[in-house]
């Protein structure tokens, strides 16, 4: 036997789903139309979806880098490796110390950071994933798909080294990878 | 605060009242930029990956000096005085101010400058 408040409660509980529902149809509408969000990358995300979007890649990054991951040992080769690497793919979007990024690169939205200090903000694992894997809507490519594991650990490996390098040891490093690659192209020529 | 004697307490707010009027007076020597302008520019330019900058959205980084206070900073980069002019200059050639600095030469426009300097000296 069902009570007359019961029945009232229960009426008034799914007139406010209803409302929600309704509230929730309207604003999907909104977004999907293209009203209420605006998808071009001349105006910065509104603080809050900026927060939310990059608190939830820290989150989705960190909960998928708790296994163990490819590592190269910290040698010449393999540092030289990474730093040609770095040099073809990463500086023209990230920059490095003393280097800036291609001007183009201000133009993204979320824009690429530089990374001096991203061996303090990921774990091994996590730089490791963040390369290997990308990151969906930031124009952050996963290089896993079209490099080896050992290319994406050799690369890995430079970038925590980086922070120990002074902008001029960069600098000379940069210098040589050109030198190397002039070599290359001008032996590669009959 | 409140344990401060009622006549301590007034005389303290009138002197800060005095010293931002003062401040006030300094503001037009600065150069003419838009803060929320500066803003967006901060954040496009990835100010934040190295520096700290309170009010920019994930800018916490720790290879450069903090900016919070800027204002208030007596020297830019430890090499020069204080001063619009001077900021202009660093921004806009920041590794002949710091040679062998990290800090890059962003290719920033007058502009740019202006409305970065517009946000960094509001915080006070």
């Amino acid at each position: 036997m069902i009570g007359e408040a019961t029945r009232r409660l229960f009426r008034g509980w799914l007139l406010g789903l209803a409302t929600c529902a309704l509230i929730a149809v309207i604003v999907i509408a909104l977004i999907l139309s293209g009203i209420i969000f605006n998808t071009s990358a001349t105006q910065p995300h509104s603080k809050a979806v900026a927060w939310g979007a990059h608190f939830t890649m820290i989150n989705s990054v960190a909960r998928r880098s708790r296994g163990d991951v490819p590592t190269v040992p910290l040698t010449r080769e393999t540092l030289m490796a990474g730093a040609r690497q770095y040099e073809a793919h990463c500086i023209i979007c990230h920059g490095g110390p003393g280097v800036a990024r291609a001007a183009w690169a201000s133009g993204m939205l979320p824009t690429p950071p530089y990374l001096i200090d991203a061996s303090t903000r990921w774990s091994h694992a996590e730089l490791y994933n963040l390369v290997h894997d990308g990151v969906k809507m930031t124009g952050m490519p996963a290089w896993g798909e079209v490099e080896s594991d050992r290319r994406v650990a050799e690369v890995v490996a430079f970038l925590e080294v980086m922070p120990k390098m002074s902008p001029d040891q960069f600098a000379r490093l940069r210098q040589r990878i050109h030198a190397e690659q002039a070599a290359q192209s001008t032996r590669g020529t009959p | 605060m409140s344990s401060y004697h009622p006549i301590a307490r007034v005389s303290g707010l009138a002197l800060i009242g005095l010293l931002s009027a003062c401040h006030g007076q300094a503001d037009a020597a600065r150069p003419a930029g838009s803060a929320q302008l500066g803003a967006i520019t901060i954040t496009r330019q990835a100010c934040g990956s190295c520096h700290v900058i309170p009010g920019i959205e994930g800018a916490d980084g720790r290879v450069g000096p903090p900016l919070a206070h800027f204002a208030s900073q007596q020297t830019i980069a430890g090499k020069l005085p204080n001063s619009p002019a001077n900021l202009k200059q660093f921004l806009k050639a920041p590794r002949v101010v710091v040679t062998n600095g990290a800090m890059p030469d962003l290719g920033l426009s007058d502009d740019q400058v202006r409305d970065i300097a517009a946000y960094l000296y509001a915080l006070k």
